[in-house]
């Protein structure tokens, strides 16, 4: 018993291990983006962390508007998952799982998946100390906020276990609370929990081994089908800040120009930024395309990606904020130029952006 | 016959290629050298995918602007789309080069049953079988085959062994050059060795 406990402990200190140095490793990819974090992160971070209570708060208390705190709900649990997604490999230890199977139980590794998983949930645990924070009373009130943190439980499970699970519930989900229907939290709650457990039942469709890869743009489409995590964390950083600005703007009208100008901002952000990924696959697969003599179409269809990803992106951001035309010509001189930057000059490329930002925010 | 004078190749401070000269004249020739010593390198700059810091490749005494128009390659150091299915990156290949698809070197290679399969999730063998059948899908004058029968099963020796005596019989001006660090079987069909 002692013995097997020892080896537990020891488990669990591997484990532990593993995932500290996956962390420090993945941190050390991104130093070429320190800069970009240290302007636009460093200044905002204390604003972030109030945020995210602020939206749990409208969360908890959402009776006076059910489908605007469903719809606050379903932002989290997609920025949630968006995170957790990225340090996935960090939790299960997934370079040695084989290892790990090779030499311990099943239990255990799930014992310390579920422990890890915890630890790297900042969501969950800001909602726990909400929780923690509530009296009886009041939790007889909300009931609907602990349906909410099993919801963010889960959608860690699905992200380690079941992404494409996650994938659906988070898309039935959304079409849940865009539905023009009148629910309370509870049945809205009720309601997502009820999709995630039926979306585990669904079953998986692959797309891209049917498609018929005869062009340049399918062989971008398959890419980033089978890499759909590149587009998902863009898309839900987008739509997230689209939904505050928005909201932003609902009590502060006189600041839509500038709030505006911040979307055109993202936009290009996450936009040209998407250029460091089609880069890093023309640099992989380019010698196969020259020796087919289609390096030049391949090195043009590189930037093929960006633009429809900004092309969607200008589409939302008109349809939800509305916007002025100039901003539209100055978006795109600007992407072009960013992508330009992201394929030649990658360490100016977050400076630009932030120069570039400010300019039009004060001009705004 | 291709004919390399005075190339000049290094990586950092790692000098591969230092004034080399080499004229290969046979109609197939199997260069041999140690591991590292730059076989697979010179095939990347004979097929014009690797450029040399310095000297000239001739093509039956010709330079060539874009070798890859008249040469055709298959080396491990060629990154096919992993995340494509052999069937998607054999389609590609074809649309990009104008061809048809190789029903004749799928089925030579016994590779239909894994046309169907994520190229990454392909063994050894069958990731070799789809860049096989890539390269010579070009039917270019020039042939380079880095190590063609490593990881290959007897039967798919065989086969490439059919292919290659019959690959020149409509390209008079052709060549064929391969490394193989297993030689006697090409010797057997023609190949003369050469050290590089």
């Amino acid at each position: 018993m002692i013995e097997s406990l020892a080896s537990y402990v020891s488990f669990l200190s591997y484990r532990y291990l593993a995932y500290t140095t996956t962390l420090k490793s993945m941190l050390s990819q991104l130093k070429s983006f320190s800069l970009l974090f240290a302007l636009v992160l460093g200044p905002a971070f204390l604003g972030m962390v109030l945020l995210l209570f602020l939206g749990l708060g409208k969360i908890v208390d959402s009776h006076a508007e059910p489908a605007y705190g469903a719809k606050i709900a379903v932002v989290y649990l997609l920025l949630e998952s968006v995170m957790l997604w990225a340090m996935a490999s960090a939790i299960k230890n997934s370079q040695n799982r084989t290892f790990q199977r090779s030499l311990y139980k099943s239990f255990w590794r799930v014992s310390a998946d579920c422990k890890l998983l915890l630890l790297s949930n900042a969501w969950l645990i800001a909602s726990l100390l909400i929780a923690i924070d509530l009296s009886l009373k009041q939790w007889l009130q909300v009931p609907h906020f602990m349906l909410f943190m099993l919801l963010q439980w889960l959608c860690g499970v699905f992200v380690l276990y079941r992404p494409r699970t996650l994938f659906y519930s988070l898309l039935l989900s959304s079409v849940l609370v865009l539905l023009p229907v009148s629910l309370s939290p509870l049945q809205y709650y009720l309601g997502f929990v009820a999709i995630f457990g039926c979306s585990i039942l669904l079953p998986p469709v692959r797309i891209s081994h049917k498609l018929k890869v005869h062009s340049l743009a399918l062989f971008w489409l398959s890419y980033f089908i089978q890499h759909s995590w590149n587009l998902i964390w863009r898309a839900a950083i987008l739509v997230a800040c689209l939904f505050a600005l928005l909201q932003l703007i609902a009590v502060r009208n006189d600041f839509s120009d500038l709030l505006q100008a911040v979307a055109f901002s993202v936009c290009v952000l996450l936009t040209s930024s998407l250029q460091f990924d089609c880069l890093a696959v023309f640099q992989k697969y380019r010698l196969f395309f020259q020796s087919n003599n289609q390096d030049k179409p391949f090195y043009r269809s590189q930037f093929l990606p960006s633009f429809i990803f900004f092309a969607v992106a200008l589409i939302l951001v008109i349809s939800m904020l509305g916007t002025k035309m100039i901003y539209f010509f100055i978006g795109a001189v600007w992407c072009v130029l960013q992508q330009y930057l992201a394929q030649k000059k990658p360490a100016q490329f977050a400076l630009v952006w932030f120069f570039i930002t400010i300019g039009i925010v004060l001009l705004a | 016959m291709i004919e390399i004078n005075n190339l000049n190749k290094r990586f950092a401070s790692a000098h591969v290629f230092e004034n080399y000269s080499k004229l290969l004249q046979s109609k197939r020739v199997c260069l041999q050298a140690a591991n590292g010593k730059g076989k697979t390198t010179l095939l990347m700059m004979l097929a014009g995918l690797e450029k040399p810091q310095s000297g000239q490749v001739l093509y039956n005494n010709e330079a060539l602007k874009s070798p890859q128009n008249d040469v055709s390659i298959a080396s491990d150091r060629i990154a096919l789309p992993d995340f494509l299915t052999a069937r998607q990156v054999i389609e590609l290949s074809c649309k990009a080069l104008k061809k048809d698809m190789p029903e004749q070197l799928i089925t030579g290679f016994n590779f239909t049953e894994h046309l169907n399969t994520r190229f990454s999730a392909l063994s050894s063998g069958n990731q070799k079988k789809c860049q096989l059948i890539t390269a010579f899908l070009k039917q270019a004058p020039f042939l380079l085959l880095d190590e063609p029968s490593a990881a290959l099963d007897q039967t798919s020796i065989q086969f490439l062994l059919t292919l290659l005596d019959g690959y020149l019989n409509d390209k008079p001006n052709g060549q064929v050059i391969i490394t193989s660090h297993e030689p006697e079987v090409f010797i057997q069909h023609g190949f003369e060795c050469t050290a590089l």
